[in-house]
């Protein structure tokens, strides 16, 4: 862009912020003005349409917001008020300090993103019907997510990577759990929502869901985005929101903690574990012997079918067992064996023990991009697949008829996890029907591709 | 050389285009509304317009059903806009667009739809 065109926007930014201020000024008095109403779009839209053409993210998100509410005032869906008087000068008197610090350094800083997004929130809380509800607790702020809904979105990462992760902060690193909703018209303003994900920086795991219940095939408009990403990267927050700058207001970031992640899944099988193992396994616990309690849980492990509930909550007593983390972590494990409820796991009770240099995982970057399966085909197939998790809880059967180098388990098989010593094989079977649930994934992408294909067609 | 037309009310927007085109190679005209852009268009023989939708005056789709109606010469016409949806664009081309855009343009996909209405392409 030349310096001239710049230059231009500049002054001309200057005369339409005056211009807004005045009709305001003048809207004061005469409320209904429908030529001032008109003319107060135009200056918001035209100003939004000149910041479009340079690469000022911040500066356009307010403007966005603020167009769409003067639209809204010009078609009369909104009447004028003191309070959206403010908050639109409020708005505008930030866009000037933008102004001037793009005339003075060439450029607008990345602190003000969050309030940027602050701003346009506001505006936007003040359209008929407010802020989105999803994007009203959006915000590029590091304690916007509730910290008990992060559990849901993690729990369709694979048990094994969760496992890594769970090491990774123990030992002290951070990771982060980023979600970002795409705006439902987000295809026809240029965006590529699954490419920005798929190129989030130091991505370690991702997946799509839903945003909202699929309609029926007839009434699915295939150009509105219905998506909602989900991604757990080590990236440093400021490389995330730089990012994610064009779409902050559609993003939620959060700090991932261990508790979040330590969430057993399985078969429930016959019930509780016999309570002579648990006695013996907080018994080696009170004596500190983490030893003979690793021996007990593997041996345990050993002699049942991986895919029950309880071998995940022992494959994670191994896991925080090597992470060196707490006794009370240990403790809450073995009791959930017994009630056969989830673990109430704390923060404080999982910290890794005093002096404890747990090993972290190198190279633990994989991507698995998941998508829901189509609920018919998946319907249609949760009989077969139910079958045979049946058939393979005769994990002693199948074990005698493993090949002798076993069969490696692929990363990415929630359901059929494992611990990572174990490469028996015998979650085969279900393995080439859990991937033809997944196939869909693929069909997923390539009708956001097709989606974004006719976008560019449309808008270029 | 072909003279082009910019129909804006944005000064940032019609330098903008008016640097790309003059880059390309066109003569570059500019107009701050429609019923500027009417009088131009009388009097001066245009081989494009590049039409805003909302000026002052008579905006875009105003100006276009004007142009389209009168019995003389006419020249394809690009609208340039904001305003990304079925309808708006449905309207443009009612109104006697040749091709909607959708701001902003980026300069390699704009400059060929340009030479393609012009025939300038290779």
């Amino acid at each position: 862009m030349s310096n001239d065109v710049l230059e231009q926007f500049l002054s001309e930014a200057r005369e339409f912020l005056q211009a807004i201020g005045e009709n305001l000024l003048a809207l004061e008095s005469r409320p209904d003005d429908q030529p001032v109403l008109g003319e107060l779009f135009r200056h918001v839209h035209t100003l939004k349409g000149n910041c479009g053409l340079f690469d000022f993210p911040d500066m356009l998100r307010i403007l966005h917001a603020a167009e769409d509410l003067m639209t809204d005032l010009r078609e009369d869906t909104l009447g004028y008020s003191r309070d959206l008087a403010d908050s639109l000068l409020e708005s505008m008197d930030y866009v000037a300090l933008l102004i001037d610090e793009i005339e003075q350094v060439g450029s607008i800083s990345v602190d003000h993103g969050p309030h940027s997004v602050e701003l346009a929130r506001m505006l936007r809380s003040l359209r008929p019907g407010g802020a989105q509800p999803s994007r009203d607790t959006a915000g590029p702020a590091a304690d916007s997510v509730d910290p008990a809904a992060v559990c849901n979105w993690v729990i369709g990462a694979p048990e094994l990577l969760r496992q890594g992760w769970v090491r990774r902060l123990l030992a002290g690193e951070s990771l982060s759990l980023v979600v970002y909703r795409p705006e439902a018209d987000c295809f026809f303003k240029g965006e590529d929502p699954l490419h920005l994900m798929r190129q989030t920086p130091q991505l370690l795991w991702g997946a799509v869901q839903a945003a909202e219940a699929w309609p029926v095939p007839q009434a699915l408009d295939i150009y509105r985005c219905n998506l909602c990403f989900i991604a757990v990267t080590d990236a440093v927050q400021g490389a995330l929101l730089d990012h994610f700058r064009y779409v902050a207001d559609q993003l939620e970031i959060a700090p991932l903690m261990p508790w979040q992640l330590i969430v057993p899944q399985g078969d429930p099988g016959d019930g509780p574990v016999h309570d002579d193992f648990i006695s013996e396994a907080l018994h080696q616990l009170e004596l500190g012997d983490h030893a003979a309690l690793s021996r007990a849980v593997r041996t345990m492990l050993e002699l049942s079918a991986p895919q029950l509930w309880m071998c995940s909550v022992l494959r994670w007593l191994l896991c925080l067992l090597e992470a060196q983390a707490g006794d009370d972590a240990l403790r809450t494990l073995l009791e959930s064996l017994r009630t056969m409820q989830g673990p109430q796991m704390q923060e404080q009770s999982i910290r890794a023990a005093e002096g404890a240099f747990a090993e972290a995982l190198p190279g633990n970057a994989c991507v698995a991009v998941e998508v829901a399966p189509a609920r018919q085909i998946r319907d249609a197939l949760m009989p077969v697949l139910q079958a045979q998790q049946a058939v393979l809880a005769f994990g002693f059967w199948l074990l005698a008829r493993a090949p002798a180098g076993g069969w490696r388990q692929p990363v990415g098989m929630p359901g059929m996890g494992r611990a990572s010593g174990d490469r028996s094989g015998t979650g085969a079977g279900c393995r080439s029907v859990e991937r033809f649930l997944r196939s869909d994934a693929g069909l997923a992408q390539r009708l956001c591709g097709t989606a974004v294909g006719r976008q560019s067609h449309h808008g270029h | 050389m072909k003279q082009i037309l910019i129909v804006d009310d944005a000064a940032t927007v019609r330098l903008y285009h008016r640097n790309l085109l003059e880059g390309a190679g066109y003569a570059v005209a500019e107009a701050v509304n429609g019923v500027e852009a009417l009088e131009k268009a009388f009097t001066d023989a245009f081989d494009m317009y590049l039409v805003d939708v909302n000026m002052p005056m008579l905006d875009g789709y105003g100006f276009l059903q004007q142009l389209r109606a009168q019995d003389m010469p006419q020249a394809p016409a690009i609208m340039i806009t904001t305003e990304a949806g079925e309808h708006d664009c449905q309207h443009a081309y009612e109104c006697g667009a040749n091709l909607y855009i959708v701001k902003p343009t980026r300069p390699e996909p704009f400059l060929q739809a340009v030479k393609i209405l012009l025939g300038d392409r290779n």
